[in-house]
């Protein structure tokens, strides 16, 4: 079990959340003038990395806010949690983590 | 216009064992607020109509008379009121620059007490209930067996309440009483 910090109610059981995939994907605004290819890797195509990576994360039985984290994908560590209008947390140094499964 | 029928979804029911009882509370008008409390404007006008200041600390309520004030977002209440939801909700809508909505008949609230009510609780969900975290005046949203609950505490004798959605009412109903005959 984790425990996940949403930025709205502090630190909360992981069973109240839901994940949404990947974050900071911005929805394309010339939809008229796009190929297949570009809706095709808009839609389903992902980073899908072994190592950090920033996630859309859902509150759903909390206060049903949206926000976004930094997560491990191997070790499954919560770096960080930060709100959508926030800037984006840095990476973690190589020191500061242990090196299982991290992407260099 | 609306319909004239108030019910709640279990019909009032109550329950008790020993060291604990669980009933339905009578139906009462409940209003959903959308707007930004942060802005000055906003807030005072919402303070002026409800009587109650709505800029809430996160997962807190306030109380006034028969008129509640619960902290469901940074942008969203909850208002359980005894006065009339239709005129209400159509004052504040024109006047505060809010969203209101009315949706007393979207949930049942049930008033748990007894010296057992912690434990009873606490065999449903996995939000940290003890006294230190969660005091009189606190509310949270949180998980109770599978369904969304908004859980109060309202005494330390203790009293608490929970409000779920209509459909799970009944749910959540039964699992208190099967779990409280076991804590």
């Amino acid at each position: 079990m984790f425990i996940i910090n949403c930025p709205y109610c502090g630190d909360r059981d992981q069973t109240e959340f839901s994940c949404h995939g990947e974050a900071h994907i911005p929805r394309p605004t010339e939809t008229a003038q796009m190929s297949d290819d570009a809706w095709g890797n808009y839609v389903f195509f992902r980073t899908n990395p072994k190592g950090y990576h920033r996630e859309r994360w859902l509150h759903t039985h909390g206060c049903r806010r949206w926000f976004n984290a930094l997560r491990h994908t191997v070790t499954d560590e919560f770096v960080t949690t930060y709100k959508i209008e926030d800037p984006r947390p840095p990476l973690p140094t190589e020191s500061q983590t242990s090196s299982d499964g991290r992407q260099s | 216009m609306a319909n004239p029928v108030i019910a709640t979804p279990l019909n009032e029911a109550d329950f008790s064992i020993d060291g604990f009882s669980v009933a339905e509370l009578d139906y009462s008008g409940k209003i959903n607020l959308r707007a930004d409390f942060e802005s000055k404007h906003a807030n005072q006008s919402l303070t002026k109509l409800l009587g109650i200041d709505c800029q809430l600390a996160p997962n807190t309520y306030k109380t006034s008379g028969d008129t509640s004030v619960f902290w469901l977002g940074p942008n969203e209440r909850l208002v359980y009121t005894n006065g009339d939801v239709d005129a209400m909700v159509s004052q504040w809508r024109n006047k505060a620059g809010c969203a209101a909505v009315d949706v007393s008949d979207y949930s049942s609230v049930l008033k748990l007490s007894g010296p057992k009510a912690r434990d009873v609780i606490a065999s449903g969900t996995p939000f940290d209930i003890h006294p230190e975290v969660f005091s009189v005046g606190d509310c949270t949203q949180t998980r109770f067996g599978n369904a969304t609950i908004l859980l109060s505490n309202h005494s330390e004798a203790p009293e608490f309440q929970i409000q779920v959605r209509w459909s799970f009412a009944e749910y959540v109903f039964e699992y208190i009483k099967r779990v409280a005959r076991y804590v």
